[in-house]
């Protein structure tokens, strides 16, 4: 939902000169007839500015504020893409793909936001060199981020395995009478071993969450104190 | 001594000294090959992806080889002692073993999708790796957990696997035993 179309309306020249824009690359020429071709508009903080599965009409581009990228996970929990802020565009990987959008943005704060026309852009992006190698430039600095995401989703920290590891010794000697501390004892460098990092990490970390209350710490001895919170730390959700 | 004791013993044999070995050269092979590759920003991101599999892969074998393995064995073995309650929970250690091959399996689709993207030809070894793990590792790992599940409901040494407060003691200084621990 757009609110206060052309509300405000800067000249792209003074735009894209002071916010270092996506479209700062083209020439005074250039940006007087991207002017013409563009609406504005001022998203108020939370509103959608367009939505999964809806189909792109034009290429986004953020005068100022702040937008948030989001998409929703099989649980149906947000999952963050990115945050954008002035001078950033978005909205074009669905126009280029002729595809509709795979994610939602909303406005994290007031933001001043102008539509560039699809079939407009579509044309300046295949007959100006420039702005086309901008646009590979920008797709190929997404495909990286988004790549060093995947890896980083994959990889467990070694928070999250030193309460793996907690969960294991518990499901495998099982709690002592007092229905809370785990029936083994086992030193820092034996945790560390099956955690699979160094001993100094295991001591910070079990000290850490000794500290949340996840656990209490006496000696060797470990009484999980907050199973529930224990089972969030070890992010088993997949 | 429990009639499923010989099956599982088989089982844990095959994983734990066939086809986890295996897999732990087919990692070594990759890295001798990966030396020869050039680094391209999106080899070195798949390398990272694999790196990530055989750190979860190795962390898996870890606590099957030391707790897992040992406690299954354990309740069978102990079938003879009526009084025996034993606190090891293996629905439990399931679960997170569960857990664990599912991020298995999530890396691994990455790694197909990526190897795939840059097409690098069915001869690379990364295709080894790949192959190893859909073909052996995950129907291996499916048929283990089909048998645990399957005694958890019919046999009566896998009843008493829960986590009771009896003589837990006595698992615990069986699997100290086996690991050296005190």
């Amino acid at each position: 939902m757009r609110l206060n179309v052309n509300e405000f309306l800067p000249s792209c020249a003074v735009c894209a000169k002071a916010t270092h824009s996506f479209f700062s690359i083209l020439d005074k020429e250039n940006l007087e007839e991207l002017n013409l071709n563009k609406s504005c508009t001022t998203f108020k903080k939370g509103q959608v500015i367009f939505s999964e599965n809806g189909l792109p009409l034009g290429l986004f581009c953020v005068s100022n504020g702040k937008i948030k990228l989001s998409t929703s996970g099989p649980d149906g929990k947000e999952q963050i893409l990115r945050l954008v802020k002035g001078g950033d565009i978005i909205g074009y990987r669905s126009l280029l793909s002729n595809d509709r959008y795979h994610c939602n943005a909303v406005a994290l704060e007031d933001s001043n936001i102008c539509i560039v026309d699809k079939a407009y852009f579509m044309n300046l992006a295949m007959s100006n060199n420039k702005l086309c190698f901008a646009l590979f430039k920008k797709i190929s600095d997404d495909l990286k981020t988004a790549e060093d995401h995947i890896v980083s989703l994959s990889q467990k920290n070694v928070r999250e395995r030193v309460a793996e590891a907690l969960l294991f010794l518990k499901a495998t000697y099982g709690f002592e009478k007092d229905g809370q501390t785990i029936n083994v004892q086992l030193s820092r460098e034996e945790i560390a071993d099956f955690v699979g990092t160094s001993t100094e990490s295991t001591i910070r970390l079990l000290s850490e969450f000794n500290t949340s209350k996840i656990i209490e710490l006496a000696g060797k001895k470990i009484k999980i104190i907050n199973y529930d919170k224990l089972s969030k730390t070890a992010n088993l959700s997949y | 001594m429990c009639t499923h004791a010989s099956t599982a013993e088989n089982s844990i044999t095959k994983i734990g000294k066939k086809l986890y070995p295996f897999i732990a050269e087919q990692f070594a092979e990759l890295y001798k090959y990966n030396k020869k590759d050039p680094n391209s920003h999106r080899l070195s991101l798949l390398f990272e992806l694999i790196e990530n599999l055989q750190h979860e892969f190795e962390s898996l074998k870890n606590y099957e080889v030391k707790l897992v393995f040992p406690s299954v064995q354990l309740v069978f073995n102990t079938k003879d002692n009526p009084d025996f309650t034993p606190s090891v929970n293996i629905h439990e250690l399931q679960i997170l073993t569960q857990k664990k091959e599912t991020l298995i399996k999530l890396i691994l689709n990455e790694i197909e999708s990526e190897t795939d993207a840059l097409k690098l030809g069915k001869s690379h070894p990364i295709y080894t790796i790949i192959f190893v793990f859909n073909d052996s590792f995950f129907p291996e790992k499916e048929a283990w957990h089909k048998m645990l599940g399957k005694w958890n409901k019919t046999c009566t040494c896998f009843a008493k696997a829960t986590s009771s407060l009896a003589h837990q003691d006595k698992l615990s200084s069986y699997l100290n035993h086996l690991h050296g621990t005190k």
